[in-house]
């Protein structure tokens, strides 16, 4: 079942979910590596492990095939070798969007990346993003103190160490979202040092955002449908919410994201097309790990580390995520970066299901002038698997 | 009581393959508990419980707040015994000691559940005896001489310890620990509750690094947390008597001769 998505005529607007995405105007020439614009398609040739048949991966028999591997914290880590080309797709498919785009968030795109090849001194690649509010709006749940605490010093040093060890190095001049992918290291040893302050930085900009003054009400319609099918009820997502972030032992994020596929695993893909829908799934993740390195779009985060919460809630962390949940959580957030997530698996995915390739002919088929009315309905009835319908035929 | 002793860790817990028939006599003791429990007499049980430190909770004042000690012992480390205790009473490891646990649930590097609390329940103890109020500073004899040994200096330790501190990313421990392999001292960081004695080292004082342990007073600031705890918190007696009791274990005055 397809999020109901507005196709607009022409381009779709994909937008990479990294808050930071505009690129150094000395053009997307990093990773473009036989990416050729547009239909990438996952299963490409750089894939070294020939997937499984049958639906995914089936368990500890399957180790020497299956590449996921399991960590100490429980966590399913898959090695993609495309996360690279993914980034790279997304870069370069929104690049040409960049100038005309406005963030559904208001995010400013500018003063993300002062990436000035001609300064010298300490040079600033990546800044943090301002907060959405102002430092005391999230009072009482969160003081002020807190908040300046959080945002302006500790998030403050992770921008600095980044800023401080990324010059000279492969990762200078890349977006943020691009340093945190390149730099995880496909998850089968430990990721370069820059991961991990890229990873909090972005994190931690994807978490204010996922927070207004005043928020806290129920999901909209839509979104509320996709939370009953995928976790039985609202309350059932609440309650693996509460327990996912009670259960992360150490610091670490518990997160909403959307996945590809419906399949419960972190990163199966399903050979049968229809399972290939998205589904909203809760993760919890050690440290500075979030899923978009396991190819997930993150809907929204909360940050479970103590220093969040120590200061406000001392050892009370089931109080913190209720009140997060309750007061804080930013509905239409979520919802608008649902909307993206949808884009851009369907743009990465290829896979378009059933009633939005009907949505689309539809859509077509009004637009067209009719000189016959018979061909019209025989074609709009005809549901051909190509998206393409050859215009004014 | 032995279960209490050896949390103490005062008498010296003697490796699990040195008395073999303690696993059937404690398996014959839960036997017995379910046997009696249809008749009337008295059950035998056995479940941790939270040693206080050997200090009032003020008396680390200004260092490190009461507020903070009394949530970290209150709160914390209260509910990794409480966590504990619930889980062993339906786990095949009923009646472990906790050093059995730490090395039995460490599992090679894949932690089972019980892990996380019992390793926190030792770590957090041998944390508060570490410390003492007024005290820090350089140690003396033995130890010290050891230190030099193994470090060059007093100095070159404390660095090492303060940035092996500050390189630690996350939640976990650095530790002054005693290896066994190469016969000397050495400062190692550990990630979350992961210990040495499940590393086969023996550890000699220890530094907790969770955010809760110094958020409170210093925020962010955790160099000064580390320094403050080298120059002012840290029991040198207690280490002496750490380093008294490993030696019993490892034989510091043999020489290391290099392989070829």
């Amino acid at each position: 079942m397809a999020f109901t998505t507005l196709v607009v005529a022409g381009v779709l607007s994909p937008r990479i979910l990294a808050p930071s995405c505009s690129l150094p105007s000395s053009g997307s020439v990093f990773f473009v590596l036989g990416a050729g614009g547009g239909e990438f398609r996952r299963h490409g040739p750089r894939r070294f492990v020939t997937p499984l048949r049958g639906g995914g991966c089936k368990g500890v028999g399957r180790r020497q095939n299956c590449h996921v591997l399991y960590c100490a914290n429980e966590v399913n880590v898959v090695t993609e070798d495309d996360t690279m080309n993914d980034v790279a797709d997304d870069e370069s498919a929104s690049d040409a969007e960049t100038e005309e785009n406005a963030d559904a968030n208001g995010d400013t795109v500018d003063a993300l990346e002062s990436s000035d090849p001609d300064e010298v001194g300490p040079v600033t690649w990546i800044e943090q993003q301002p907060l959405p509010y102002p430092s005391d709006a999230l009072e009482p749940y969160i003081s002020k103190e807190t908040v300046e605490q959080h945002w302006g010093i500790h998030q403050h040093i992770h921008v600095e160490r980044l800023n401080g060890m990324i010059g000279g190095s492969e990762w200078e001049g890349m977006s943020l979202g691009q340093m945190m992918l390149s730099s995880f290291n496909e998850g089968r040893e430990a990721p370069h040092p820059p991961f991990f302050h890229a990873a909090q930085i972005w994190n931690h900009d994807f978490y204010w955002r996922s927070m207004q003054p005043g928020g806290g009400s129920k999901p909209s319609e839509r979104l509320l449908k996709f939370i009953k099918r995928d976790f039985g009820s609202y309350d059932g997502m609440i309650q693996q919410f509460m327990d996912a972030a009670l259960t992360q032992f150490g610091s670490g994020w518990v997160w909403l994201s959307y996945k590809g596929s419906k399949l419960p695993h972190v990163n199966s893909r399903s050979p049968i097309p229809s399972d290939n829908y998205g589904r909203l799934v809760i993760s919890k993740t050690p440290n500075a790990i979030n899923p978009l390195v396991w190819g997930h779009s993150p809907l929204l985060a909360i940050d479970v580390w103590e220093h969040a919460y120590y200061l406000d809630y001392e050892d009370r962390r089931a109080d913190y995520v209720s009140t997060f949940l309750e007061k804080l959580l930013s509905w239409e957030t979520v919802e608008s970066r649902l909307k993206k997530a949808v884009i851009r698996a369907i743009e990465r995915d290829g896979h378009v299901s059933r009633k939005h390739v009907r949505k689309q002919l539809l859509a077509q088929g009004k637009s067209r002038i009719r000189a016959r009315p018979q061909q019209a309905n025989e074609n709009a009835r005809g549901q051909t698997s190509s998206q393409e319908k050859p215009l004014g035929v | 009581m032995a279960a209490f002793a050896s949390a103490l860790g005062i008498l010296p817990s003697p490796p699990a393959s040195a008395y073999p028939q303690q696993r059937r006599l404690r398996s014959v003791k839960r036997e017995q508990m379910q046997g009696c429990r249809s008749r009337r007499c008295s059950k035998v049980v056995s479940y941790y419980g939270l040693i206080t430190p050997p200090y009032k909770l003020d008396a680390l004042e200004p260092y490190m707040s009461k507020r903070t000690v009394e949530l970290h012992w209150g709160k914390h480390h209260q509910n990794y015994v409480d966590g504990l205790n619930k889980q062993l009473a339906t786990s095949m490891f009923y009646g472990y000691t906790l050093e059995e646990l730490i090395k039995e649930g460490y599992n090679n590097g894949n932690p089972l559940p019980e892990y996380n609390n019992a390793a926190q329940v030792w770590n957090h103890h041998f944390f508060w005896e570490s410390m003492q109020p007024e005290s820090g500073g350089s140690p003396e004899g033995g130890v010290l001489q050891q230190i030099e040994k193994d470090f060059g200096s007093f100095t070159n330790f404390r660095e090492e310890f303060i940035c092996s501190a500050l390189s630690l990313l996350g939640s976990g421990w650095v530790w002054l620990v005693l290896k066994r392999e190469e016969r000397k001292l050495s400062v190692v960081c550990t990630r979350n509750a992961i210990s040495p004695l499940a590393l086969g080292d023996i550890p000699i004082m220890n530094l907790d690094l969770w955010e809760h342990a110094y958020y409170l007073d210093y925020k962010d600031d955790r160099r000064m947390y580390v320094t403050n705890f080298i120059d002012h918190l840290v029991s040198w007696h207690t280490v002496t008597l750490r380093m008294m009791r490993g030696e019993a274990f490892v034989n510091l005055g043999e020489p290391n001769i290099p392989v070829a």
